[in-house]
């Protein structure tokens, strides 16, 4: 407990960048979304002169067929899930540096199992990213309510908790990579690929248009996960593959650290 | 607390990938004693001690501080030991204070009557951010931190690098002072003089290898010093003293060496007292050529 409150406050500033970063990406999002419920014909109009992949990868496409929920839903969980994710892989990069400068000695001469110094950071930053998406949602209910938006409270939280499970998987990757790296240019590379190639990935075949069909989550015509993740029962699906999976990754992590030689 | 045998070691290895690191180090350190392990750079003391407190892994061999394993039972060794890295790199951002709480907190220390007597002795400043600290100051804090928990056995490496002169005298007090309290102390350095003011014993490292082991008198045996005499007179006839030789003389000043005890030569320089007497400690490397004929490796 006395590293986790201990790496709570060395992450603070940078949850905090972060946040405000978020938070300026939620506003904005339902400054959009205000503007479309206001004036649908004439976002209606600017969508269908889009190339079809283009709408489909700003989830114009979700406009055109659903309601606000998800217009807001598929155009947060394009961004977001990238941002925590990069919180993520910044920490797990800071870990990497202790390990190459030295600092790290000052924890691992000291009588703490090397797994509880590992454990106390995957859980400080998974907490931030907690917090992320909790101050996320919060957000994206207060501008909601300020512009009038009927917006419901069971999106949000599936939107929220989508996003962290995401975020869980590859954040827990991305120190399990750092560490294993053990040098910070070499971990942040490491640690941005993972956090960065799957929303690259994501993009590419939203913009692929891959048809229905493709695996399990074409049901809408094309390949948006982001719907899927909130509005499915896949979301329920994906939680007891990711959560599994974030587990599994941080254990493999503590023995990369364990072995670690410092 | 003391305990015969606190530190042992026998065959123990640590080899990099890139070259040697540590061969087969077989060493025994009593409790109550301070160890210097002398070496250049690159000798291997620091992989020593590292390998000791259990951050590198052996290759081979085995080794053991207060009966603790230091492969199998690493939790138990940082339980007993206080560290201090070559160039303490601690968290810039936080104070030394701040660093001394957690590290009592996660060794669950509450008494921090030897953490206060140290910050008095050292003249630590605990209230600034390391990263403001200049590279004495940090050391400081590095030894604090290694003393604060008043462990049974320090592993030190080149504890007075950095520090100012009066600093170093109140760490060599320091580092006697924890001996005098049934400490058990094993420091790292390549300054011979250094060693020689806090040990009871040195061990010589070189490219990886315990080359020697001695103690201290012994290795004042060993040592040969440089001297440059000056006279206006007549010079003393040198050549016969016990320990003196390579006398020749340069540009006006006699200069010899002297291996041993300096005694004999001074009881003659007392006869025929020089105008100016310059003795030089030798360099480790001199040191070790006179030690060993430079067939230490």
């Amino acid at each position: 407990m006395t590293l986790y409150r201990y790496g709570l406050r060395q992450a603070r500033l940078a949850w905090l960048v972060w946040t405000l970063v978020v938070v300026l990406i939620v506003v904005m999002v339902v400054s959009t979304a205000a503007a479309v419920v206001q004036t649908p014909a004439v976002y209606t109009a600017v969508m269908r002169g889009m190339p079809a992949s283009l709408l489909a990868l700003f989830g114009g496409a979700a406009l055109l067929r659903h309601p606000l929920d998800s217009y807001l839903v598929s155009k947060l969980l394009l961004y977001l899930p990238l941002i925590g994710g990069l919180l993520g892989a910044f920490q797990a990069a800071s870990l990497a540096r202790e390990l190459e400068t030295g600092q790290a000695d000052f924890l691992l001469a000291l009588p703490v199992r090397r797994a509880a110094v590992f454990g106390a950071r995957l859980a400080t930053t998974l907490s931030a990213v907690a917090g992320l998406w909790v101050v996320t949602g919060l957000t994206l209910l207060l501008a909601t309510r300020s512009n009038h938006l009927p917006l419901a409270l069971g999106p949000v939280a599936l939107l929220a908790y989508a996003g962290f499970v995401v975020d869980a998987v590859l954040v827990s990757a991305a120190l399990a990579a750092a560490v294993l790296a053990g040098s910070y240019r070499g971990g942040l590379r490491l640690a941005l690929a993972i956090v960065v190639a799957p929303a690259i990935v994501d993009w590419a075949l939203k913009i692929a248009l891959v048809p229905p069909g493709w695996l399990l989550v074409a049901p809408y015509g094309y390949y948006d996960p982001a719907r899927i993740l909130v509005s499915h029962p896949f979301a329920w699906a994906a939680t007891l593959v990711l959560i599994p999976a974030t587990v599994v990754i941080g254990y493999l992590g503590q023995r990369v650290f364990e072995r670690k030689e410092v | 607390m003391a305990v015969a045998v606190c530190i042992e070691a026998r065959g123990l290895a640590k080899v990099y990938r890139g070259g040697h690191g540590l061969l087969g180090l077989d060493l025994t350190v009593d409790g109550g004693e301070v160890f210097g392990l002398l070496g250049p750079n690159g000798a291997g003391k620091t992989t020593t001690l590292r390998t000791l407190l259990g951050l590198l892994h052996p290759t081979a061999g085995s080794a053991s501080i207060m009966g603790h394993d230091v492969a199998r039972d690493s939790l138990g060794v940082r339980a007993a030991v206080g560290y201090l890295a070559g160039e303490p790199a601690l968290y810039p951002t936080m104070t030394g204070r701040q660093h001394l709480d957690l590290a009592l907190a996660l060794r669950g220390v509450s008494d921090r009557s030897r953490a206060r007597a140290v910050e008095e002795r050292l003249g630590v400043e605990m209230g600034r951010k390391v990263g403001q600290l200049s590279r004495g100051n940090r050391q400081k804090v590095g030894i604090l931190l290694a003393l604060a928990h008043d462990p049974a056995v320090l592993l030190l490496d080149e504890p007075a690098s950095a520090l100012d002169p009066p600093s170093q005298d109140a760490l060599h007090a320091l580092v006697r002072e924890e001996q005098g309290r049934g400490k058990t102390v094993v420091f790292s350095s390549h300054v011979l003089p250094e060693v020689e003011a806090i040990s009871n014993r040195v061990g010589v490292l070189r490219d990886g290898r315990l080359v020697s082991n001695d103690a201290l008198a012994a290795l004042r045996q060993k040592r040969v010093r440089n001297v440059t005499l000056r006279y206006d007179g007549v010079p003393a006839h040198l050549d016969d003293v016990t320990g003196v030789s390579d006398v020749r003389e340069v540009a006006g000043r006699i200069e010899l060496r002297v291996a041993g005890d300096l005694a004999p030569l001074l009881r003659r320089l007392a006869d025929t007292p020089p105008a100016d007497l310059t003795i030089q400690e030798p360099s480790l490397e001199e040191a070790f050529r006179s030690f060993y004929g430079g067939g230490a490796q």
